[in-house]
């Protein structure tokens, strides 16, 4: 929602890769979705009715209008009533497909479950739930992201669909998914009927990881001259054990357990932390923001495989060394809003058009 | 990279199954190798699916395409006629077979289909072309469906039921767009089918024409008495033509008359630029008091021919028509579709008593020099021995009605003298055997004297009251000139078999052929169940056309006078509109109905009922929030209801899970309505 609302306050830019391609056409379809967009509120969930339903029809539709146009010559000069008759017919079936398509979308509700984090480039999935109304069925249901291939799908009379959409998360921070079309042609594929979808759901992008070597010794010894040891999971003396955690490393599964067929259980090690590992902002000088959050995330996620704990340290953040899955969520999750509000915002047209 | 388009298997299918439909109706008129090219073009199009032949090159379809054109052309002789164009429409949709390879092709091929499979009514416009039209629409639109649904549908069959549903859906609107969108006529003139004048009678009578046609039941036209009765069979005199002019063997119309364009031009310019004698004396009989008429309206098949038929002495409403000096009617063109006009006929009118005018009298009185001497000689020589013109009609008459028999076998006459033979050998024969004879008796003693074709009766259909009157009614009769009486109609064949005239063609067949067995009438009859299916089947084929096929202009115009009482474009505009909402509003409420939202069921309407009463508070769930991930949230907010949310929580899984309609169930649902009544937000 937020960058959503930049958007509106900043010039429109163009868009590096152009979707849509230039030419009056393309800059007229490109008009009607920029103002589809400040149209459409955000939401989680939507039922489709005709206050946000368009439709339009087809080049099959324009097609079919010609030949009943030509039908139409052919009976008046003929004096043919019968061909008259189907020419009527077929403009009958056209402007009965209008409630035919419309109906084949309305009532349907659509409703954003949940947002998959990942990293700058990554495919980030979007579970969508799809349900119907009545007693009826959706056969034809297209969904894409704009600028994108669509996928159908056929929701069953009483039978919600899950379905997940990736798309391609454009930049780090905070985003929103870019606009979903949900189209159907259904019966004839003379009718589009259609409408623009603008979640409100978030989720975070973290930065992409680029290779940084290794991590500079100053950077783990920095920041122990206070002489008090700190008692640390995972160290070199074995303390006990535990059961399994999803995501911990598979290095100290005690395997004579699990062989016995006593579970995972893993061995835990006590340590006086000596030697303490940091990600610290200041070991990458010389670099821009975004360049040096890439490295302190490459960095992060090679300690995060390892079992030394660490921590992290960023202008005004600074995180208590540790170890684990949530930790390594919490670093990351710290990365990608690092500054947010500095970030540039998310150029109009990938709401329109799609990620590039 | 490149894809090769695949067309959905699905939509293949139905397309050869629609083209199929839309072909068949139209072969019969067309040439027979056009079958072969359809076998071969869904051979290979069946190939290309499974892979083994390769799509056509430019260097096959071209030169195959040109040479079939060629074909064409010389199957027919000529291009710009109804047939040939329909044969290279036609000829084009199956060659598209060959190349479809995108979407737009097979597009493009549909709607091609939906234009060849309505030009079969350019043939025929009966009940079941139509039907059988709309059937193929529907195969079209099955293969529409398939084309355009990118989900699997369940079966074959899933299509072709939808597409029946949209297209009955359709039917109310297009009825109502069908009486109400306006009709203009031709835009242009277009070629007609050159198959024209194959039924029907022509512009000559030559011994055996009509003969011919006594074999065709196919009817001529139908005629709507305004009293909704038939006037007595022996009054039904169909007149058509009236040919004067006389070669010894065939009679034709006078020669200055025989091109109609050019007649109707002649006829037209003389009536505009002063009132002819004839004329001014039929417009002073009608406008006299009392005098009798018979009103009715007469729907003519096609005739190929610019003649209408009307009793004697009609006076005929339609424009475009003008009447002739013998009281007949040319039209400007053919008739080359159903036409409907409306007729009045005085009976008692004498036509010309007065006078004969110089060039009639010439004309009618003509005989070819040399020709039929005994039949001259015989009437010489009753005029020798005094008889008056009435005394020679009656005379011959009876010689008719003593010596001669009527019979349809057919009976050639000699080339030579043809009347000859047959007054004076033969002495069996037709109608029109019996009507030139008379004719050129007549002439021989100087009584103007011509040949009428027409129709003679006709069939009463009681169901429907109208006058049903076929091919097979074709008739031809004398009409003579005489002082004080003016043209008369006399009908020798009526001297021979009275009940022919008085039964009607058909009954007498029936009668005839049941008496005797040699007269060559058994061929023609019908076995009796056969004929009154044929009558039921004539009164629907007759409220179609009435209803629908002769729906022009005018009709429309009645139309609009009775039902919407005028017809300015403001009331035929608001009739569509309103009349076209009503439908749409009735199709759409149905489409609403269809999908309204179910009501929940009831063991889950305890928490959206708080659900709705937290929403009223401002807290919303998440749609991937489970209900207690819901309470867990809220009471993180607002420990105060942390205890009754819980317990709401609880209660409200269990009521999920218990068996319906018990006492427990009840007993929650109370229990849930308390707490959520002490929720205070």
């Amino acid at each position: 929602m937020a960058v959503a609302e930049q958007q509106n306050k900043r010039p429109l830019s163009k868009a590096q890769e152009n979707k849509l391609g230039q030419g009056w056409v393309a800059n007229f379809r490109r008009r009607i979705r920029r103002w589809a967009l400040k149209r459409r509120r955000a939401q989680s969930a939507f039922i489709l009715d005709r206050n946000n339903l368009f439709i339009f029809p087809t080049g099959s539709g324009f097609s079919l209008l010609l030949v009943m146009l030509l039908m139409w010559l052919l009976g008046t000069n003929y004096d043919n009533n019968l061909i008259l008759a189907l020419a009527f017919l077929l403009g009958s079936i056209l402007i009965t497909c209008i409630l035919h398509t419309h109906a084949s979308l309305a009532g349907l509700k659509i409703e954003l479950m949940q947002i998959q984090e990942g990293f700058v480039g990554d495919e980030l999935q979007v579970n969508l739930r799809l349900s119907g109304q009545g007693k009826r069925d959706y056969p034809d249901v297209r969904l894409f992201w704009a600028g994108q291939f669509p996928k159908a799908v056929h929701i069953e009379e009483q039978e919600p669909l899950r379905l997940s959409l990736s798309f391609t998360a454009p930049r780090r921070g905070s985003i929103s998914p870019p606009l979903l079309c949900i189209e159907s042609r259904f019966p004839l594929g003379l009718l589009r009927c259609w409408t623009w979808l603008r979640f409100d759901g978030e989720t975070l992008v973290y930065p992409k990881p680029v290779d940084a070597g290794p991590l500079p010794a100053s950077a783990s010894s920095e920041g122990s001259g206070d002489s008090e040891p700190v008692l640390l999971e995972g160290a070199e003396d074995f303390s006990g054990f535990h059961s399994y955690r999803d995501g911990e490393s598979l290095r100290h599964i005690s395997w004579k357990h699990y062989a016995q067929g006593k579970g995972l259980f893993v061995k835990d090690f006590q340590a006086y932390a000596d030697e303490q590992l940091w990600i610290d902002w200041d070991a990458l000088p010389g670099m821009d923001r975004e360049a040096r959050l890439q490295r302190l995330c490459d960095w992060l996620l090679h300690l995060a495989d390892g079992i030394q704990p660490f921590g992290m340290r960023l202008p005004g953040i600074e995180i208590a060394p540790n170890i684990g899955p949530e930790h390594r969520l919490h670093c990351l999750r710290c990365l990608a809003s690092f500054e947010a509000h500095q970030l540039a915002a998310i150029d109009v047209d990938y709401y329109l058009e799609g990620g590039a | 990279m490149s894809l090769v388009y695949q067309i959905p298997r699905k939509a293949l299918w139905w397309l050869l199954i629609a083209q199929a439909a839309v072909i068949l109706p139209l072969l019969q008129h067309l040439p027979s190798w056009l079958i072969l090219v359809w076998t071969v073009c869904v051979a290979w199009r069946v190939q290309i699916v499974r892979g083994v032949y390769d799509a056509p090159k430019a260097m096959v379809k071209v030169p195959l395409a040109l040479s079939m054109v060629v074909a064409l052309i010389m199957s027919f002789g000529k291009l710009f006629a109804l047939e040939p164009l329909v044969a290279l429409l036609l000829l084009t949709f199956l060659l598209k077979l060959l190349e479809l390879q995108s979407q737009r092709d097979v597009l493009l091929l549909l709607l091609l289909g939906f234009f060849v499979g309505s030009t079969q009514l350019l043939f025929s416009t009966s009940i079941l072309a139509f039907l059988y039209a709309v059937f193929s629409f529907t195969l079209l639109l099955s293969a529409f469906m398939a084309l355009h649904t990118a989900t699997e549908s369940k079966s074959l069959w899933q299509s072709l039921k939808k597409s029946s549903l949209i297209i009955l859906q359709a039917v109310p609107l297009a009825v109502l767009m069908f009486f109400i969108m306006p009709r203009i006529g031709s835009l242009w003139t277009v070629p007609l089918s050159s198959g024209a004048g194959k039924t029907g009678f022509s512009d000559s009578m030559a011994p055996g024409n009509i003969s011919q046609l006594n074999k065709d039941y196919s009817p001529a036209f139908r005629v709507d008495f305004a009293d909704k009765k038939s006037p007595p069979q022996r009054e039904l005199y169909w007149r058509g033509i009236s040919l004067s002019a006389f070669d010894g063997r065939r009679w034709e119309i006078s020669p200055q008359d025989r091109d109609p364009r050019h007649r109707y031009r002649r006829l037209r310019q003389q009536q505009q630029r002063f009132t002819q004698q004839w004329q001014e004396d039929f417009t002073n009989y009608r406008q006299q008091q009392g005098v009798p008429y018979v009103d009715y309206e007469l729907m003519m098949e096609p005739s190929f021919q610019p003649w209408l038929f009307s009793m004697a002495t009609a006076q005929v409403a339609l424009k475009d028509v003008v009447s002739t000096n013998d009281y007949l009617f040319l039209r400007d063109s053919p008739v080359a579709q159903r036409l409907l006009y409306r007729v009045r006929s005085y009976p008692q009118f004498l036509r010309e008593p007065e006078d004969l005018s110089r060039g009639q009298n010439f004309v009618n009185t003509q005989l070819p020099r040399g020709f039929n001497p005994r039949t001259r000689e015989l009437v010489e020589s009753w005029r020798q021995e005094g008889s008056s013109d009435r005394q020679i009609i009656a005379r011959a008459l009876r010689w008719f009605q003593g010596e001669f028999t009527y019979s349809l076998q057919d009976t050639s006459l000699a080339a030579e003298n043809p009347v000859d033979d047959f007054l004076f050998n033969r002495q069996r024969g037709y109608c029109e055997h019996f009507s030139s004879a008379f004719v050129v008796m007549m002439r021989a003693a100087d009584i103007p004297a011509r040949v009428v074709l027409g129709y003679q009766g006709g069939q009463w259909n009681d169901d429907e009251k109208y006058l049903l009157v076929t091919q097979a009614d074709a008739h031809a009769w004398a009409e003579v000139w005489l002082p004080d009486t003016g043209w008369q109609r006399v009908d020798p064949t009526n001297a021979v078999a009275p009940e022919r005239i008085e039964l009607g063609f058909r009954e007498y067949i029936e009668q005839a052929s049941a008496a005797s067995e040699t007269n060559g009438f058994a061929e023609l009859r019908q076995a009796p169940w056969l004929a009154q299916m044929q009558m039921r089947l004539d009164a629907l084929n007759y409220s179609w056309q009435s209803w629908v096929l002769s729906y022009d202009q005018e009709q429309q115009l009645i139309f609009f006078q009775k039902v919407l009482g005028g017809d300015e474009h403001w009331r035929i505009v608001a009739a569509l509109m309103a009349s076209a909402t009503l439908v749409l509003a009735i199709l759409g409420l149905w489409l609403w109905w269809r999908a309204r939202p179910l009501p929940p069921p009831p063991e889950l309407l305890p928490w959206l009922q708080l659900e709705q009463k937290l929403q009223r508070a401002g807290w919303q769930r998440n749609p991937a929030e489970t209900a207690q991930q819901f309470a867990e949230r809220i009471a993180a907010e607002k420990p105060e209801l942390a205890g009754i949310l819980k317990r709401y929580t609880q209660l409200a899984y269990k009521l999920l899970y218990l068996p319906a309609n018990t006492e427990q169930q009840d007993a929650i649902v109370q229990q849930l309505r308390r707490l959520r009544n002490s929720l205070r937000l």
